[in-house]
């Protein structure tokens, strides 16, 4: 029995440090192509190539749910990107609150009659489609609540252009964000099917006028971890992937996608958490089935910066959502699981999510107990647990120092030493307890599912940013980051 | 008492200086006249040593200095030679007071033309600003300090502060009367205001989007006493269109020639 | 059992060494930067008053000189960064005087020289200032270093300088041979970079779109999405067969433009193409045209198997006066459910359902285009006009 034990704990040894292993391989085979990706944002003029013509227009698709606080901020905001051609279509998912109004009198819409809407996705039937010539992008819907998938299908069926881009209702993009994907999607537009932008934490930092003028770290201690977190996922993580081809997800509060692609697949599915992780599973489907040379991209410049959750129910609601919509993702497609004939992506891709990302509760926890068990017998031996700690502790901690290092290089956006020395620390504070709890949530997020637990969970929306620092949170919707 | 008629006489003197070479002269055209002031309150000699040696040896320029040791002060005046010359020798004087000064020292710089400035006033208006500027490090422009009264004004909107205070400098030069507004709301509020003659606007603003702006303006100045200059990256048509249907005289590409722009600046006036 | 703590071991002291080894870049790499920042900013304001002068000089006769005192080669990096900050701004004589006060100062020499340096993130640092100074002498050593990049996004930063530098039409095209050779089919990307070009680059594009190849013939397409090349309206025509898509695509946009030249009879030939998407372009672009076969062809367009090409056949239908109007209205009425009805529906309700100013807004439009073409035309006379200054 104690050598079960043991033995099931070693394992579980293993499998922590095969994760590192099999992650930094990649960092490692892909670091010519982050490097590529790194100049390129760095020497390309974005200024003149906004305007340029050969710069393809954008639709920004806005889903809206209960809105009214922080509604017409975010549109004003985006309406003002350093793009020469795209539109804001603002969909308003049935909110209970005010949300339309709002935006009709802000910006003294009225329905326009001379639209007519073809239904390639099917969606919930807009009712009524508001516009304001004084503000030739701005499109608001109106329809009945049929959640966020849905409300993304109906905006793709009123969209004009052959770019779109999937926007949270709370995500403030950066001027040049909109200009730095297009390029991206410029270099190979034939082959790029979708293209993930980089998610940061807006908490902390100075906000005017719809900018982030001054980049701090949050005060607060969730939103703290949550910015080292969106680093490591997004520095650390993404950018590997994408260079492989191997993408899984592109965040849903920034993601731009050929529209003609989404539409064959079907849309985005509705009714259920994790469709922004879904429509890449499915676009990466529909490519690899039909043979078509693809890319999913990944543009670490392009920053968009959000709210992130500052207390502990509205940010465990959201992972466990997270966890909801992954596990559904995963058993959805399982049949991708190590299947040769889905390439990088199945062979590589999905075992790693999988194994990594959607079991890592289980496979930690278990070891973990084995370990515990086993000592608990044979109290001599208590070193192993230290070390089984030891290694997960700095698997994690070298993959946080190198997504720092990586920002150091290229993004630099916390100019200050202090703030580097902060999150050096907040680094290692994270395994004192947040990651603990992340296995948590995400356990409770399966159960959830288990139990066909199918809400939305908690969420408040409150105003933006009157004060730059400290200020409540706000949910964002969507898929994991 | 004695400061002041040593002002006086500093200004008298550049005047008939200026008459003498300048509009009487031998010669039949105007030449340009560049004015370099400085005063240097530690180190006065040296300073006129240094920059008479400046002027005759290294630029070699023709010039006509008018000492005024009682305010620790000298008018050099360069006549014939390019703005351009006298503006870098002001780099080099300045160069040389860091040295020598001590930090005690001012700089400035004026160019008289052959129209408005034929008269004594203006001499003085300009000792007068020199005599009042503290001991700073940057080389002052006096048409850059002297409000413009009369003339016409034009409201700048733009984010991008370089370029902006290029256009500030350049038409300050030319003599209109500049307001500067970096995002839209700043520039509607000078605006409503200031009740430009022309707007030069970009599209790409913050705060309000680049046509919300044209709308506003054009709302609030619905005879088009203001003439409006769009001026931005955007090389779209559709968006030339766009900006001509909402009511603007204008439309310049960046990048820009900026002798173009003034000109269309100025056939709209 | 031992042995595997000993292996958990050894990664763990592993681990450690490479977090060590990390943590040290990290500060070493952020004090530097934050040091290079604080220079950055000395150099400016230490050469303020300089960079006032040539800013307020660049319109004057006379030369502009350096600054009084060399700056150092720390100060200069910064003090190039600013000026080819200018250089990418300005157009024109001011432009060409920053341009030779670059040279004067050599900057261009020492690019030149760390263009041969054995790191390729040097020589693409070279390679992007030259391009901000236009350099032309660093055109041969560009074109070498385009060859020897990725393609990828590096290819592109090369290119882009080249074609912010060259000289002679030959360098333009064979940066533009390079860069189709490098496979990606980003032709609007190149389409972009080449406009970077002062040169005349047409007769190259007319080349282009005349070969068989299909890279140079999408680059010349996309290309002439700013600028029309004489006398081509037969090969785009032509083009509208090839044996790509993308390509009778991008020709069909180019001749269904509005400003196009092409003749109606082809239009209402391409209303019949075997693709979908030209279809539509084909029924979009009738509405500006007023012949006698229009109203037919489109009529028999409302048929079509494709949404967008009966959408747009419908409104095209609408603009053509009493005769498009009657049309829709009797397949709207006869139709029944049918397709066609229902888009004759769908552009009916656009125009009649519940708007009564929709003439009025038929109206604005054509005032606001009168106001459009009057100011254009004003415009191009006044920079013939400039032009001959």
């Amino acid at each position: 029995m104690r050598e079960l034990l043991l033995g099931y704990g070693t394992v579980i040894m293993y499998y922590v440090m095969a994760v590192s292993l099999i992650y930094f391989t990649l960092m490692f085979l892909s670091y010519r192509g982050i490097y590529s990706m790194i100049k390129g944002a760095v020497y390309s003029r974005f200024q003149s190539l906004s305007g340029s013509a050969h710069a393809p227009p954008v639709s920004l698709l806005v889903p809206a749910y209960n809105e009214e606080l922080t509604i017409i901020e975010n549109v004003k905001s985006l309406l003002t990107l350093n793009y020469h051609t795209y539109e804001v279509i603002v969909i308003n998912d049935g909110s209970k609150d005010n949300t339309l109004q709002v935006l009709i009198d802000a910006f003294e819409l009225k329905p326009k009659t001379d639209e007519t809407v073809h239904y390639a996705i099917d969606s919930t039937k807009i009712k009524a489609v508001y516009y304001n010539p004084a503000h030739p992008n701005l499109y608001v819907v109106d329809k009945n609540n049929g959640g966020k998938a849905d409300s993304l299908n109906a905006g793709i069926n009123l969209s004009h252009y052959p770019l779109i881009c999937s926007i949270d209702a709370d995500s403030l993009l950066e001027k040049d964000a909109l200009i730095r994907m297009a390029r991206v999607y410029m270099e190979n537009p034939a082959e790029t099917v979708a293209i993930g932008g980089n998610v940061r934490i807006a908490n902390g930092c100075v906000i005017r006028d719809g900018d982030v003028k001054d980049v701090r770290l949050p005060r607060k201690i969730w939103p703290m971890f949550q910015t080292l977190e969106y680093l490591k996922a997004f520095l650390g993580g993404r950018i590997g992937w994408s260079h492989i081809n191997g993408l899984i997800i592109v965040s849903g509060a920034f993601g731009m996608f050929r529209k003609d692609y989404v539409v064959k697949v079907g849309g985005y599915r509705e009714g259920y958490p994790g469709e922004d992780m879904n429509i890449i599973i499915k676009l990466h489907r529909y490519m690899l089935k039909n043979k078509l040379p693809y890319r999913v991209a990944y543009c670490p410049d392009a920053v968009c910066w959000t709210q992130a959750p500052d207390t502990y129910r509205i940010l465990s609601s959201q992972r466990k959502r997270w966890g909801r919509g992954n596990l559904k993702n995963m058993l959805e497609n399982r049949d991708l699981f190590l299947n040769p004939k889905y390439k990088v992506f199945g062979l590589l891709t999905v075992p790693y999510n999988v194994l990594f990302e959607t079991l890592n509760p289980y496979f930690k926890l278990t070891g973990l107990l084995a370990l515990i068990g086993y000592v608990a017998m044979d109290m001599t031996h208590w070193p192993i647990l230290l070390t089984f700690a030891a290694i997960n502790f700095l698997n994690g901690y070298l993959l946080a120092v190198g997504s720092l290092l990586l920002e150091e290089l290229a993004f630099r956006r916390y100019p200050r030493m202090r703030d580097t020395l902060k999150m050096v620390g907040f680094a290692a504070l994270m395994f004192l307890g947040y990651y603990q709890l992340g296995v948590l949530w995400r356990l409770q997020g399966h159960i959830e599912f288990l139990r066909k637990n199918n809400s939305w969970g908690v969420m408040t929306r409150q105003s933006w940013n009157q004060e730059p620092i400290g200020k409540p949170s706000t949910v964002t919707t969507g898929g994991e980051a | 008492m004695n400061n002041v008629s040593a002002v006086r006489k500093l200004n008298d003197r550049m005047y008939q200086a200026v008459l003498e070479k300048f509009w009487f002269g031998d010669r039949k055209k105007p030449v340009s006249c560049g004015i370099l002031l400085v005063r240097s309150v530690h180190a006065y000699d040296e300073m006129l040593a240094a920059v008479r040696g400046l002027i005759e040896t290294e630029r070699r320029l023709p010039a006509e200095v008018l000492a005024d040791p009682a305010g620790r002060q000298a008018a050099f005046l360069l006549f014939d030679s390019p703005w351009s010359e006298t503006h870098y020798l002001a780099l080099m004087v300045k160069g040389l007071l860091k040295n020598i000064a001590d930090g005690e020292y001012a700089v400035m710089l004026a160019r008289v033309k052959d129209r408005a400035e034929r008269n004594p006033q203006w001499f003085e208006e300009v000792v007068e600003l020199f005599e009042q500027l503290p001991a700073t490090e940057e080389i002052v422009l006096f048409h850059e300090r002297k409000a413009a009264t009369e003339s016409q004004s034009v409201l700048l909107v733009d984010g991008d502060e370089e370029v902006r205070g290029y256009l500030q400098l350049r038409l300050k030069m030319k003599g209109y009367r500049v307001l500067a507004a970096r995002d839209g709301r700043q520039g509607l509020d000078l605006f409503r205001r200031e009740k430009p003659d022309v707007v030069v606007t970009d599209l790409n603003l913050s705060g309000i989007d680049g046509y919300h702006l044209l709308t506003r303006l054009r709302g609030e100045d619905p005879d088009a006493g203001s003439k409006i200059v769009v001026f931005t990256d955007n090389r779209v048509e559709e968006a030339k269109r766009k900006c001509f249907e909402l009511g603007v005289d204008d439309y310049v590409t960046k990048p820009f020639s900026p002798a173009d722009l003034e000109a269309r600046i100025e056939r709209l006036l | 059992m031992y042995s595997n703590l000993q292996i958990a071991h050894y990664y763990i002291v592993a681990v450690t060494a490479l977090i060590a080894a990390g943590l040290a870049v990290l500060f070493t790499l952020k004090y530097s930067n934050i040091r290079k920042r604080k220079l950055a900013e000395q150099v400016s304001a230490k050469y303020e008053d300089w960079f006032t002068y040539l800013l307020a000089n660049l319109d004057g006769d006379g030369k502009l000189h350096p600054p009084p005192e060399p700056p150092s080669a720390a100060e200069s990096g910064v003090l190039l960064d600013r000026l080819i900050f200018w250089i990418d701004r300005l157009k024109g004589k001011q432009q060409a005087k920053l341009i030779s006060l670059c040279e004067e100062m050599g900057f261009v020499d020492r690019q030149l020289a760390r263009i041969e340096s054995p790191f390729e993130w040097v020589r693409l640092d070279a390679a992007y200032r030259l391009g901000g100074m236009r350099a032309h002498r660093g055109v041969p050593a560009m074109l070498k270093l385009l060859e020897a990049v990725k393609p990828g996004p590096l290819s592109f930063i090369v290119a882009r300088a080249i074609a912010k530098s060259a000289a002679r039409p030959g360098e333009l095209r064979e940066m533009a041979l390079k860069l189709l050779a490098g496979k990606p089919d980003s032709y609007e990307l190149a389409a972009d970079i080449l406009q970077e070009s002062e040169l005349d680059y047409a007769p190259m594009l007319a080349e282009f779109l005349a070969s068989e190849d299909e890279g140079k013939i999408l680059l010349a397409l996309a290309a002439m999405k700013q600028r029309t090349i004489e006398g081509s309206a037969d090969r785009l025509y032509e083009l509208t067969v090839f044996k790509r898509k993308e390509v009778r695509l991008q020709a069909a946009k180019l001749l269904t433009q509005p400003g196009s030249d092409v003749s109606p009879e082809r239009l209402e030939a391409l209303l019949f193409h075997r693709d979908g998407e030209v279809r539509a372009m084909a029924a979009e672009a009738l509405g500006r045209v007023d012949a006698s076969g229009t109203v037919a062809a489109l009529r028999v367009a409302l048929n079509d198997e494709e949404w967008h090409v009966r959408y747009h056949s419908a409104k095209s239908l609408a603009r053509q006066g009493e005769a498009g109007l009657a049309a829709l209205r009797l397949a709207a009425a006869e139709g029944e459910d049918g397709p066609a009805a229902e888009a004759a529906r769908a552009v009916l309700r656009e125009r009649f359902g519940g708007d009564p100013s929709a003439g009025e807004e038929a109206e604005k439009g054509s005032e606001s285009a009168k106001r459009f073409a009057a100011s254009a035309a004003f415009f191009e006379r006044k920079t013939e006009l400039a032009n001959e200054n």
